[in-house]
C-alpha cells in the first residue's frame, strides 16, 4: 500500500480510536527535517532514518524526558532522521490488526519495519511484554535471530537495561547508560557502516566496540558452579564487561531539548528541566541511585537562561525542575528564588516532583505554591522504625518527619502522602508495626499542636510498596518475599493503623513478585515473557490490566522456577547473570554496603561528607572531589540531624 | 486602563478535526504564549489568560474558521499582531486573521448562533444512488422524529427541524487531480444558547440509513456566524463570508 494510503488509513482507524488526538502528531516543535516529510519531501537517501520507541501510549511516552533527549540529539545530525513511536491503545491497536495496518512511525507514519533502526526505551520490567507487542504490532520478528537483512536494528536503553538478559533474544543490541555523549558517534558509525553495505552482522559486531553497547547474540550464558554468567562467545572479540556511559559533560548539555508542545493532555504536560543527575542518598534499594552516579548538576545561571528560553519556545505555563532528588540540588533557593521573580508576571508556575523529608523542602514548596490551593505533599520516610531506615540506608530520623509534617500543617497543607516500603531485608514484624505507630505518633503531634478541626481534617495518605530486589544494588543478593508473606504482612498493618485520618494504598504483591522475577532472571526468562504476552499480558504495565494467572502459567509452560528466581537468598560470592554489565558501582562498594545493612549501619552521602568509593567516579573519568562534598553546608541539616540522632 | 479585546480566527482542517475542544484551548493559550502578545491574566492564585473561544466544535469535524477573543494590556498593531499569530501557530491550527472587537461586545459563544455545515461523500460510498434519491434520505431525516442524546447521564430529544430550519443543498463535485466523484451536502445548524444539537450527531443520523459511517466522509464546519431575526447575518471578524450557503 503506498505511504500516503497508509497514513490515511491508519487516521480513518484512529478516529474511531478513544483518544484520537494521541495519533495527530504536527505538534509544535516536531524537527523541520521530519516536518518536510510530513509536507511530502522525499527522505534523502543515505540518510540513517530510525525512531526511539517508549513502549506505552502516547500520553505516557511524550512526558518520558529520555525519547526527548534521544530525538533531539539524533535529529542534530544531518544524516540522521528520527521520529517517536508509541504504542497505541487496545482500541486503536485492534482495529489495526484487523484492517491490516502495521505499527507506524509518529511523525511521517512510515511503518517501523522499514525503518533502519529502532530504539527502545526500558522503563521498568512490567512493560517487557509491551516491547513484545511493539514487535508484534509493527510485524517485525520477536527473535533477533529471526529478523532478516531488510529489518530494523532494534537497540534497547533506559532503566531497565541494567539486567538485558530476560530480554536478550528480543534485541539485536543494548546501550548501557547516558546518551548525551555517546549517541552522535552510534549513529555516525552505523549510517558509516550501512552505506558500506555491511551486513546485520558485520554491523553488530562492530557496534559491540563502542562504549555501552552490549549485543546479546555474540555472548552465551553458561551455568557455573555458582550460579549464571554471560560470556562472550569464543572467538567473537566481544568485551567481557561492558561498562555503562556516563555525560560528564552533563552540566553543559542542554537542559531543555527539543521543544515539542502534544496536542492532547500527557502525564506531564509542562516544560521539564533537568537540573542534576544522580543521587548520591545511597538507599541500598534503589537501582536509581547506583545506575545514574555520580551527581552532576547544571548551574543555576544556564538553567534560568535555558528554562525562559524553553518557555519561550514552547508557551508552556508550568516547568518542572526534575531529577532524582531535586530539593538536594545545592543551589536550588537561589534558583527557585530567580525563577519566581521571573515566572509570577507572565504567571507560569514552577513544581517541583519530590520532596525530601525537612522544613526546607516544606518552605520550598510553599514558596511555589504561594496562596494557592495546596493540594498535597509527597515524602518517602520508606520504613517505620529507625533500625530499617538504617538497613536500608535512609538517613532520615522520625523527629525530621515529624517536623516536616508539623512544617506542612503550619503552611497550609491538609494531606500528606507518605511511601513506605514492606518485605524489607531484615524486616520483622515489629518493623511493620512500625509504620502504624510511627504514624500514630505524627496525628499525636498534629492534635498537640494544631486546632483539633486541623487535626482532623489532615489526611495521612498512605502508599505501601513491596520490596523488590534489584540488579546492582546492594540488595541484589537478598530474599524477595513471598506474596503470602507480604500478604500477611499487609493485613498486620492494617491491623496497626490509626483507627482514622489515614488512606492507605497497596502497590499490589502479585505484580511485585513478577517484577521482581523479571528484574533478576536470566536468558531462560524470555521464553516466559514471550508466553506471558501471547497469553494477552501485553499491557500488563498499565493500570488494571495485569493478571497473575498469566504470568503463573508462562512460567509454569517453560518450566522456570520463578519462586527460586524471586525467593532465594543469594551468597555474595554469587554469579549473577548480569555481572558482565558494568555500571561503574564496584561490586566491592555493593558488598560493603550489603554487609553495612546486615550490620544496621549507614553511609554518608557523598556530596555532604566524604566519598565512600563506590567507584562510580572513577569508572567515570570523574574526579570525586569535585563531586564529594558538593553541598558540604548547603541545606545539611540532614546529615547533622542523623549524626545528633545516632549520638 | 482599559484592555484591548484581539479577535482572531484559525482553521481546523485535515488532521486537526481530531481535536478536541479542550485540546484546542491548550494549544491556544501556548500559541498566544509563543506570540508573546501582552496578553492579560485573571486576578488570583492561580492566575489564567482571558482568552475565550466560540461554540465548541465536536471532536472529528473540521472548521474553515473559528475564532477566539484574548484581552491585551497593550495595543498590538493587528497585521503585527497576525504575523506573530501566524507563526507561533502550531501546524494543525493554522492562525486566518485577527481584529479589535470593542471591549463591550457580546462574548463569542453567546453571540455565535449559526453555522453553516458541510459534508463530503465520496461518490463510491453511495454506490448508485443518484443525487436526488440522497436528497430524499437526508430531508426525511431532517423533517423526521427527534434524535435522542445521552448528555451528562441524561436522555435529551432534538427535532431536527428545529436546528436545521431549511432543506439541504446538495450538489456534486469531480475533484481536479485524481478524478474523484464526491457528493457535497451544505446545511445551515443553529446553535441556540439553550443547548444545540450536535453537527456530528446530526451528520451520523444523515448518514446512519445509507449505511456510512461519519469517520469514513469528511464533515467541515464552513461559517460560524450570528444570525439576526431577520435572516441576515452577522461574521466575527471582516471578510470571513464565504460559504455561508442555506441562506
Ligand atoms: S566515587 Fe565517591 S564521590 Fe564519586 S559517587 Fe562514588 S562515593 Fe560519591
Amino acid at each position: 500500500m503506498p505511504a500516503h494510503q497508509l497514513s490515511e488509513q491508519f487516521l480513518r482507524l484512529a478516529a474511531r480510536a478513544q483518544y484520537p488526538s494521541r495519533s495527530l502528531d504536527h505538534e509544535w516543535g516536531v524537527s523541520t527535517a521530519l516536518a518536510e516529510v510530513q509536507e511530502g519531501c522525499e527522505i534523502p537517501p543515505g540518510v540513517l532514518h530510525g525512531a526511539f520507541c517508549y513502549p506505552a501510549s502516547y500520553e505516557l511516552g511524550q512526558s518520558n524526558n529520555a525519547i526527548k533527549i534521544l530525538t533531539a540529539l539524533a535529529n542534530a545530525l544531518p544524516e540522521v532522521l528520527a521520529e517517536r513511536v508509541f504504542l497505541p491503545g487496545d482500541d486503536l491497536r485492534a482495529l489495526m490488526r484487523s484492517d491490516g495496518v502495521p505499527l507506524l512511525t509518529l511523525e511521517t507514519n512510515t511503518p517501523v519495519r522499514e525503518l533502519d533502526f529502532l530504539g527502545v526505551t526500558l522503563p521498568y520490567e512490567l512493560s517487557f511484554p509491551a516491547v513484545l507487542e511493539v514487535l508484534d504490532l509493527a510485524d517485525l520478528p520477536l527473535r533477533a535471530a529471526e529478523r532478516d537483512e531488510s529489518l530494523p536494528l532494534v537497540i534497547g536503553g533506559g532503566p531497565c537495561v541494567y539486567n538485558p538478559e530476560p530480554l536478550a533474544p528480543f534485541f539485536d543490541a543494548f546501550f548501557l547508560g547516558e546518551a548525551e555523549e555517546e549517541l552522535p558517534s552510534l549513529m555516525q558509525r552505523l549510517t558509516e557502516l550501512r552505506g558500506q553495505g555491511a551486513t546485520r552482522a558485520e554491523q553488530l559486531c562492530q557496534l559491540a566496540t563502542l562504549p555501552g553497547m552490549y549485543v546479546p547474540s555474540l555472548y552465551e550464558a553458561v551455568a557455573t558452579g555458582s550460579g549464571t554468567r554471560t560470556v562472550p562467545v569464543a572467538g567473537t572479540g566481544a568485551p567481557p564487561v561492558i561498562e555503562r556511559v556516563v555525560a560528564r559533560s552533563f552540566a553543559d548539555s542542554p537542559a531543555v531539548c527539543g521543544s515539542v508542545v502534544p496536542y492532547s493532555e500527557v502525564i506531564h504536560d509542562r516544560l521539564a528541566v533537568e537540573v542534576q543527575r544522580g543521587c548520591s542518598r545511597g538507599c541500598r534499594f534503589c537501582q536509581a541511585g547506583m545506575t545514574y552516579r555520580p551527581v552532576r548538576q547544571r548551574r543555576p545561571d544556564d538553567l534560568l537562561r535555558e528554562i525562559l528560553a524553553g518557555l519561550k519556545a514552547t508557551g508552556y505555563d508550568e516547568v518542572s525542575l526534575t531529577s532524582l532528588s531535586t530539593t538536594d540540588y545545592a543551589q536550588l533557593p537561589e534558583l527557585l528564588r530567580r525563577l519566581k521573580s521571573r515566572l509570577d508576571p507572565v504567571g507560569v508556575s514552577c513544581s517541583l516532583p519530590s520532596l525530601r523529608i525537612d522544613a526546607f523542602s516544606v518552605e520550598a514548596a510553599r514558596q511555589l505554591s504561594g496562596g494557592a490551593k495546596k493540594s498535597g505533599l509527597t515524602f518517602a520516610p520508606e520504613a517505620g522504625s529507625q533500625r530499617l531506615r538504617d538497613v536500608i540506608n535512609k538517613n532520615v530520623t522520625e523527629q525530621q518527619l515529624l517536623d516536616t509534617v508539623r512544617a506542612a500543617a503550619a503552611n497550609g497543607w491538609r494531606r500528606v502522602k507518605l511511601y513506605f516500603m514492606i518485605g524489607l531485608p531484615t524486616e520483622t514484624d515489629a518493623d511493620v508495626r512500625a509504620i502504624g505507630e510511627l504514624l500514630q505518633r505524627l496525628q499525636e503531634m498534629l492534635f498537640e499542636e494544631f486546632d483539633r478541626s486541623l487535626a482532623r481534617a489532615f489526611t495521612l495518605s498512605v502508599s505501601v510498596a513491596s520490596f523488590i530486589p534489584k540488579p546492582h544494588t546492594p540488595f541484589q543478593w537478598e530474599a524477595q518475599d513471598s506474596r503470602e508473606e507480604l500478604q500477611r504482612k499487609q493485613r498486620l498493618l492494617e491491623d496497626s493503623l490509626p483507627r482514622r485520618g489515614v488512606t492507605l494504598h497497596y502497590h499490589g504483591a502479585d505484580t511485585s513478585f513478577v517484577e521482581g522475577v523479571l528484574a533478576r532472571g536470566d536468558r531462560r526468562v524470555a521464553a516466559a515473557i514471550e508466553a506471558a504476552w501471547r497469553a494477552g499480558a501485553g499491557t500488563d504495565a498499565w493500570e488494571g490490566n495485569f493478571d497473575l494467572t498469566r504470568w503463573e502459567q508462562a512460567f509454569a509452560d517453560c518450566g522456570l522456577d520463578a519462586v527460586n528466581i524471586s525467593q532465594r537468598q543469594r551468597t555474595l560470592d554469587e554469579d549473577l547473570p548480569w555481572g558482565h554489565i558494568s555500571t561503574g558501582v564496584s561490586l566491592e562498594y555493593l558488598r560493603r554496603e550489603a554487609e553495612l545493612a546486615r550490620a544496621e549501619a549507614t553511609t554518608a552521602d557523598c556530596t555532604f561528607e566524604a566519598c565512600s568509593a563506590c567507584g562510580a567516579c572513577q569508572a567515570a573519568g570523574i574526579d570525586p572531589k569535585t563531586v564529594a562534598g558538593l553541598r558540604r553546608g548547603v541545606s545539611g541539616d540532614r546529615q547533622q540531624a542523623r549524626r545528633g540522632s545516632d549520638a | 486602563m482599559a484592555n484591548f479585546r484581539l479577535r482572531f480566527s484559525f482553521s481546523e482542517q485535515g488532521r486537526g478535526a481530531l481535536l478536541s475542544h479542550l485540546e484546542v484551548q491548550r494549544a491556544l493559550t501556548r500559541l498566544l504564549r509563543r506570540a508573546e502578545l501582552p496578553f492579560v491574566l485573571t486576578q488570583g492564585f492561580s492566575p489564567r489568560m482571558k482568552l475565550a473561544t466560540g461554540p465548541a466544535l465536536p471532536v472529528g469535524i473540521a472548521s474553515q474558521a473559528e475564532y477566539a477573543d484574548v484581552e491585551l494590556s497593550r495595543f498590538v498593531k493587528p497585521a503585527e499582531a497576525t504575523c506573530r499569530l501566524q507563526s507561533a501557530a502550531p501546524p494543525l491550527l493554522p492562525v486566518l486573521d485577527c481584529a479589535y472587537v470593542r471591549p463591550q461586545e457580546p462574548s463569542l459563544d453567546a453571540w455565535l448562533n449559526a453555522q453553516t455545515i458541510e459534508l463530503r461523500i465520496d461518490q463510491a460510498l453511495l454506490a448508485d444512488r443518484s443525487l436526488e434519491e440522497v436528497c430524499r434520505q437526508f430531508e426525511a431525516v431532517r423533517t423526521g422524529p427527534a434524535l435522542e442524546v445521552e448528555r451528562k447521564g441524561k436522555l435529551r430529544q432534538y427535532i431536527p427541524a428545529d436546528f436545521v430550519p431549511d432543506p439541504l443543498e446538495l450538489s456534486a463535485r469531480t475533484a481536479d487531480s485524481e478524478g474523484e466523484r464526491s457528493v457535497i451536502a451544505r446545511f445551515m445548524l443553529l446553535l441556540p444558547a439553550a443547548g444545540a444539537l450536535r453537527s456530528d450527531v446530526f451528520a451520523a443520523a444523515l448518514l446512519s440509513p445509507l449505511g456510512i459511517d461519519l469517520f469514513d466522509i469528511t464533515v467541515t464546519r464552513i461559517a460560524l456566524f450570528h444570525l439576526n431575526p431577520d435572516g441576515s447575518c452577522q461574521f466575527a471578524l471582516p471578510g470571513r463570508a464565504a460559504g455561508v450557503g442555506s441562506q
